[in-house]
């Protein structure tokens, strides 16, 4: 992988526990469901080899919750959902990322 | 089966595998979610390039495996961030947490309460002792259910420096337990023993920590009755103390059998005891009288008989404060006057060195010559023996004084009493009123004046 590639690569990397977050932000999703979201999203790029991991941090940080539905007949599904720490994280996450935004125009528009 | 459904099984057996580090519950949880998800991709075509290209996408099993132990220890450092370890932070866990401590505290308070009594220390302590083991207990199973969840944020380790020993090393055993396994080292049961016993020589050391402060409580009160008896011909003071301690419990509790033990042949004192060095008494109580307000008064003589000679013994007063509850007798606290000098006889202990030593004072009287007749101030001079019915607290007692007035006249100080004087028969014959002076300098308290009540 070239420089860009591995840059590129490692900016969506930070940003999908972000889109993971604002997905359930309304609602319980699946594994599943979150990765069909993600790639209907279109310009990220997140498959079930990154998505899945993510998942596991940010249940071990607390910051989703997760159970099993099982009915009968069909397919186990494991539910996230956002917990109130997971939402003061995507709160300021998102701070600053419009922060970030805001300086990268400024700078874009000054030259 | 399939080529497909073998593939998938395949694979998801090589992701088994290589999270066999981690505990059996969390594989089994991360391999159950891929094969849901496998499930779903391929539900609407189970042929083996769909199956292929979707395990394709996964990417290869090991790789996979070591990203989600990596991601989930970096889920650690998430779970690190104050704001949500301050905003989830629940009272109860404040509570477990500082638990121990309040319950040491009132340890520390009831020891200190019941301090120079053993009977009831013992079973103070053990009470305390048990409440500690049980709050600890409770504490460390729900600390457990938290560590077993992975769920370090635990506020009140911040208030309790035992529980973040507990806790930190924990969270750097599991850590490089995690981090040996992501590299293939994997020497993971051995660090789970060493976890193991880390935890255990934590929760050890907190609980002897507790036990130190209990004890150490236990001593603070014990010290409160140690005092120095100074020269006692070579008894220690903890002889003594303890000598003292298990008298007071006897005679509190009336416990005759116990009191047996002590006697020492003065047969008409209701509790005296004697502690003999070879053939010297070097310590005597007695005289026990009680006072208004459950208070009870002790005369402690260090020396006497034989040991120094007349007039060379010393004396003090013990107050006892005193509660009685369901018929037993406690003490709540023992003040010691000064020692003073006086003889064997007892002779000039009610004078102004008793007075200004204790406000609770009681002279060394005697009663009637003869008991069932009536008597007259003149009469009440120490020739010993004769009872009277303490009228304090409607008991016949051996020893009736008491402070039922106190007055100073002309400069020096005296006391009344009421008695009721009694027969041979132990009958009562006759209520007085005695006024107790000491005009003679404060060594020789006698009845200067006594009024026929009935």
């Amino acid at each position: 992988m070239d420089g860009f590639g591995s840059w590129i690569a490692q900016m969506r990397k930070g940003i999908v526990e972000v889109l993971i977050l604002l997905l359930l932000r309304d609602e319980e999703l699946y594994g599943y469901l979150i990765v069909q979201r993600l790639k209907e999203a279109g310009h990220v790029v997140a498959g079930e080899g990154t998505v899945y991991p993510v998942l596991r941090r940010l249940e071990a940080g607390a910051l989703v919750s997760a159970r099993w539905s099982t009915t009968e007949g069909s397919n186990p599904r494991k539910y996230y959902a956002i917990t109130g720490a997971g939402r003061v994280f995507l709160d300021q996450a998102l701070a600053e990322w419009d922060a970030l935004t805001r300086s990268m125009e400024g700078l874009r528009g000054a030259h | 089966m399939s080529d497909a459904k073998t593939a998938t099984e395949r694979y998801l057996a090589q992701v088994r595998k290589e999270l066999s580090s981690l505990p059996k519950r969390d594989a089994n949880d991360l391999v159950a979610e891929l094969r849901s998800h496998l499930n779903e991709s391929c539900a609407e075509h189970q042929d083996d390039a769909v199956v292929a290209e979707v395990l394709a996408e996964m990417g290869e099993p090991r790789e996979l495996a070591q990203r989600m132990i990596a991601e989930r220890i970096a889920g650690a450092g998430l779970g690190r961030v104050p704001l949500a370890t301050r905003a989830t932070a629940s009272v109860v866990d404040a509570l477990l947490a500082v638990a121990p401590l309040l319950l040491a505290a009132v340890a520390l308070m009831i020891a200190w309460r019941l301090g120079g009594h053993p009977s009831v220390r013992r079973v103070a302590f053990t009470v305390v002792v048990g409440l500690l083991a049980a709050a600890w207990l409770v504490y460390l199973v729900l600390y457990a259910m938290r560590v077993r969840r992975r769920d370090f944020r635990t506020p009140g380790r911040v208030l309790l420096g035992l529980t973040t020993t507990v806790d930190n090393g924990h969270r750097r055993v599991a850590y490089a337990a995690e981090v040996a396994a992501l590299s293939g080292q994997a020497p993971v049961r051995r660090r789970q023993s060493l976890l193991l016993v880390a935890t255990l020589a934590a929760v050890a050391s907190s609980l002897l920590a507790l036990l130190l402060v209990v004890g150490y409580a236990g001593f603070y009160a014990r010290s409160s009755v140690s005092e120095s008896w100074g020269s006692t011909g070579g008894v220690s003071d903890e002889r003594l103390s303890g000598t003292i301690d298990r008298f007071y419990a006897a005679l509190l509790h009336r416990d005759a059998p116990g009191l047996a033990r002590f006697a020492s042949g003065t047969a008409e004192s209701s509790a005296t005891i004697l502690v003999r060095e070879a053939d010297r008494v070097v310590l005597s109580l007695y005289m026990v009288h009680w006072g208004a307000n459950d208070t009870a008064y002790v005369w402690e003589r260090v020396g006497g008989e034989s040991l120094q000679g007349p007039g060379q013994d010393r004396w003090r007063l013990a107050t006892l404060r005193t509660k009685t509850v369901a018929d037993r007798v406690i003490v709540l606290s023992i003040v010691r006057s000064p020692l003073i000098s006086g003889d064997q006889s007892g002779q000039g202990l009610s004078g102004p060195d008793v007075v200004s030593a204790e406000q609770n004072v009681f002279g060394w009287i005697s009663g009637p010559d003869a008991g069932h007749q009536p008597v007259e101030a003149a009469t009440f001079r120490q020739s010993g023996g004769q009872r009277f019915i303490d009228e304090n607290r409607g008991k016949t007692r051996e020893w009736q004084d008491g402070p039922v007035e106190r007055v100073d006249t002309s400069g020096t100080h005296g006391f009344w009493i009421t008695v009721t004087a009694l027969d041979a028969n132990s009958r009562p014959t006759s209520r007085w009123r005695l006024l107790f002076e000491d005009a003679a300098g404060g060594q020789n308290p006698v009845v200067s004046r006594a009024e026929r009540l009935s």
